[in-house]
């Protein structure tokens, strides 16, 4: 969310240059121009396909991607590690 | 010394007669009176009003304790004293735990304080009343600072106790709404002494890091004392101070503590913080599929508008057509009608004749007649062959070509 880079919508899911919140205010923005403005078609089916691509990647990223699961520890130099944290889910 | 002391002193008394008394120093009577007293009465409870409470800058507290015919000297040294939420105001009602002992320097009966508390929260709630006033004056409770939480935060960062229920009922609430987000957590003691600190330092290496998205920041359920950490000053100023929008969950519904109301959002709950911190897949993926329809039906709405333009276009291109077309038949028909008029034929039909020669080629002068030569005449109605008998060219040979002229000219 903090780099506003450009949007590319190359890869094969969404990833740190295109976060799914990106992707989805994108997402937005092509439905409502699709819906208010009169777009020439070219221009519209160019829009639809990249809308389409944006919601077949983000149902992918939900259903796919797992996120990490780290503690932050810091050592006396101020740098910061991650570690894998290990919750006793069993309680 | 201790009992030692006692014997002495008795049989100072009992043998006084016979010998010369024994003289005491003013330190021993009063270590004295402190051993006898100390020795005799155990610890208690003891109830009263606060009186002229004063902290000392060593951290020492004195104060005295009132009722309607007594007052009673209370000391409570720095150790017990720093455990102390907030001084007691003038003339709250509080229990105090100790025992009476003698301030032997100044020989002075005093009570010696171990704990002190108000009834109900009254010291919590006395502590948290002057930090929130204070908090407020510098505009830091202003509604107006509140931060927005992101709606798709890629990473929630968490400070909290890595060992408490909290941290699992939020890993496990994110989990099940949206596997995708990353979860950091900076560990940090979340009751005791160095909580504050601890609390501190975890929000500011996350706000260092910038790596989360968004913050929740707290702990589970637990005593007045337990959530005290979360109304400290500097807790409630570091989460003032965070980069990054915080969430704040302490203990369950009914505990609003200064990290709450300076937070950009508050959780009753560790799981409710999680809740509000990430966005749920199953209503995601209803959105998602709400956005397809929706630009399907505005690209068929948009190909149909095409279509009737189209439509329009191809009318009005008939129209414009059809009356180019009519307008060029009329051109045309005037066009052939003079050409007609003009022509050859409408000449031939006033009488005149071609003479053309044997290659069709007209002849426009008696040069072009060899003499015996064949020619045709081309009349109105056919043509005719005939044979030079003689050429006679005109004195003025320059009359009539003229009109031959013309007659070539509109072939």
């Amino acid at each position: 969310m903090k780099n506003q880079t450009p949007l590319r919508v190359s890869e094969t899911t969404l990833s740190k240059k295109l976060s799914l919140g990106q992707a989805i205010d994108r997402l937005e923005d092509i439905v409502k121009r699709l819906e208010r403005d009169e777009l020439e078609l070219e221009q519209a089916l160019g829009l639809f396909d990249e809308g389409m691509e944006l919601i077949r990647k983000a149902e992918l990223d939900l259903t796919e991607s797992e996120g990490r699961l780290k503690q932050v520890l810091i050592d006396r130099g101020g740098r910061q590690r991650h570690v894998d944290l290990d919750l006793d889910e069993d309680e | 010394m201790s009992h030692d002391l006692f014997f002495q002193a008795a049989n100072t008394r009992a043998l006084g007669r016979d010998r010369v008394p024994q003289v005491w120093s003013v330190s021993q009577v009063n270590a004295l009176a402190r051993e006898l007293l100390e020795g005799s009465v155990p610890p208690l409870w003891v109830a009263g009003e606060v009186s002229g409470f004063k902290r000392y800058p060593a951290g020492h507290c004195f104060f005295t304790l009132k009722d309607k015919r007594s007052q009673l000297s209370c000391v409570m040294w720095r150790q017990e004293a720093r455990a102390l939420p907030a001084e007691p105001p003038e003339g709250m009602e509080v229990r105090a735990f100790g025992y009476p002992s003698v301030y032997e320097r100044a020989g002075r009966f005093q009570f010696v304080v171990r704990e002190l508390s108000a009834r109900g929260e009254g010291l919590w709630r006395v502590a948290f009343e002057r930090i929130r006033k204070k908090l407020e004056a510098e505009g830091l409770l202003d509604p107006a600072r509140k931060r927005p939480l992101p709606a798709f935060p890629s990473c929630v960062g968490v400070v909290t106790s890595t060992e408490g229920a909290a941290i699992r009922d939020i890993v496990s609430v994110i989990r099940r709404r949206a596997r995708w987000v990353d979860i950091l957590v900076y560990p940090a003691r979340v009751q005791g002494e160095e909580a504050p600190a601890s609390i501190t330092r975890a929000i500011a290496a996350a706000c260092k890091a910038a790596r989360a998205d968004v913050l929740i920041v707290g702990r589970g359920g637990g005593s007045a004392e337990d959530l005290w950490s979360f109304n400290q000053e500097r807790v409630a100023r570091a989460i003032a101070d965070s980069t990054i929008p915080i969430i704040s969950a302490v203990g369950h519904e009914a505990d609003v503590t200064l990290a709450d109301l300076i937070a950009d959002s508050r959780a009753a709950t560790p799981s409710a913080a999680a809740e509000l911190a990430v966005p749920d897949a199953e209503r995601l993926r209803a959105d998602l599929s709400n956005a397809a329809d929706r630009m399907a039906a505005a690209l068929r709405n948009g190909v149909d508008r095409g279509k009737r333009r189209i439509e329009r276009m191809e009318e009005r291109i008939v129209e414009a057509v059809a009356s180019v077309i009519e307008k060029r038949r009329v051109t045309v028909a005037s066009l052939r009608q003079r050409l007609q008029a003009l022509g050859p034929m409408s000449v031939l039909r006033r009488g005149y004749a071609l003479a053309l020669d044997e290659d069709g080629q007209i002849l426009r002068s008696v040069a072009g007649f060899l003499p015996e030569g064949g020619f045709t005449l081309r009349l109105q109605d056919g043509h005719v062959k005939g044979r030079t008998e003689s050429v006679e060219p005109d004195e003025k040979p320059n009359t009539s070509p003229g009109e031959r002229d013309n007659v070539e000219q509109e072939t």
